[in-house]
């Protein structure tokens, strides 16, 4: 067995390791939460079905990110040593921390399941919270940085065509609009501030400044630096040479794209998540199902446009 | 200073596989040819474009693609430099 083939075979162990100890763990902390009155009045029978229904989903969608963030890394490690290698072990690297980052969200947000007193839900909420925004955060500026990397590693200069100015005008008015009417749903949340039960309404807790410097402005900052990456993006699949190898990478930047769109997508839901109490479960579950999916699509993309990458190197 | 055949034959294929480039061709030299990269020669190009056709024909299915990586690495045993 070579060198080369034991390492990536202990990627792939580190990485499936991982995704099993976290879907155990959720198992187990989904079964001992105790049950408690819901908004939707469900029945206890009811509410372990839907906890069972949602582990299979769930532990799907977090192998596909897995798996996804794993052949990337296997890739990168290939190439480690080459000029362009620091560069995609960045980006491996960014994609390990979405990994992490959406199964840390996962995992802490059951832990809710065990609170009881107002005081308790308080402090947790405010937590979560801030701690979702930090990983966003952190998440986009691994990414960020990663994608400077891999543009640097292309050319000394880069231009721009006008289909690269135009998609990077249109992704910067959509980032524009979205953060306005993001900004503007979480100020219009009468619930925002306060809640009047806390057993069946969620609040942020927070004063509007409050809201605004701890989570609507980071947010921006960070969604701003994904953006930020997805045009790095775009523009290294425009300069990078080669052909072939434009068209190979072509689909890691689809996959990148999807990959860093639905995230921003998750963070905005999630911290909107409270406008959403009066609508029907059925509806919000298909709706951050459908999200999650195309998120794990994004993952599998990535993958087979890794593995092409991979072919490159083995041909 | 003179350009080696397979500092050619890098810039052939860097215009195909871009970052790749160098390490695809050293591979197909070092594993086809058995020989070490500075040591191709003008008469070595035929065998490695034959070499290089098949292995680019494994990572895309564009045969017009494929077809002229063939033909300009085969221009190279016309010219000299």
């Amino acid at each position: 067995m070579t060198s080369t083939k034991h390492v990536q075979k202990m990627i792939g162990y580190k990485y499936i390791g991982f995704y099993l100890a976290a879907v155990a763990l959720y198992v187990a902390v989904t079964v001992m939460t105790p049950l408690r009155e819901n908004v939707y009045h469900l029945s206890e029978a009811s509410i372990r079905l839907i906890q069972v229904s949602f582990i299979v989903p769930i532990a799907a969608i977090w192998f596909t990110v897995t798996y996804g963030a794993m052949k990337f890394r296997q890739y990168a490690q290939i190439i480690h040593r080459a000029d362009n290698g620091p560069a995609y072990m960045a980006i491996a690297t960014a994609l390990t921390v979405m990994l992490a980052g959406l199964l840390f969200n996962s995992l802490f947000g059951l832990i809710q399941g065990f609170l009881e007193t107002e005081s308790q839900i308080r402090s947790f909420t405010i937590a979560k919270n801030l701690l979702a925004v930090v990983i966003q955060i952190v998440i986009f500026g691994v990414m960020y940085l990663a994608t400077e990397k891999l543009l640097q590693s292309a050319a000394t200069t880069t231009t721009d065509s006008p289909e690269l100015r135009l998609k990077r005008n249109f992704g910067n008015l959509a980032m524009g609009i979205g953060l306005s009417v993001y900004a503007a749903l979480m100020l219009s949340n009468e619930y925002r501030n306060f809640t009047p039960d806390y057993k069946t309404i969620t609040s942020f807790y927070l004063s509007d400044m409050e809201l605004v410097l701890t989570i609507i402005i980071p947010y921006a900052i960070a969604w701003i630096l994904a953006l930020m990456s997805l045009h790095n993006i775009n523009a290294y699949v425009e300069n990078v040479k080669g052909i072939v190898y434009r068209e190979v990478f072509g689909r890691v930047a689809t996959g990148l794209t999807l990959v860093i769109s639905f995230n921003i997508l998750l963070g905005m839901l999630s911290s909107l998540g409270g406008l959403f109490q009066g609508s029907s479960l059925q509806a919000i579950l298909i709706f951050v199902y459908v999200i999650l999916i195309c998120y794990g699509v994004g993952y599998i993309v990535i993958a087979t446009g890794a593995k092409r990458l991979a072919k490159i190197e083995e041909v | 200073m003179s350009v080696t055949i397979c500092e050619q034959v890098v810039e052939i294929t860097s215009n195909y596989l871009g970052p790749a480039a160098k390490r695809f061709v050293y591979r197909q030299v070092t594993v086809h040819l058995k020989k070490s990269p500075e040591d191709l020669k003008q008469d070595d190009i035929p065998v490695l474009a034959d070499w290089s056709k098949v292995a680019l024909g494994l990572v895309t299915r564009d045969k017009k693609t494929v077809d002229a990586f063939q033909k300009e690495l085969l221009d190279l045993t016309k010219s000299s430099k």
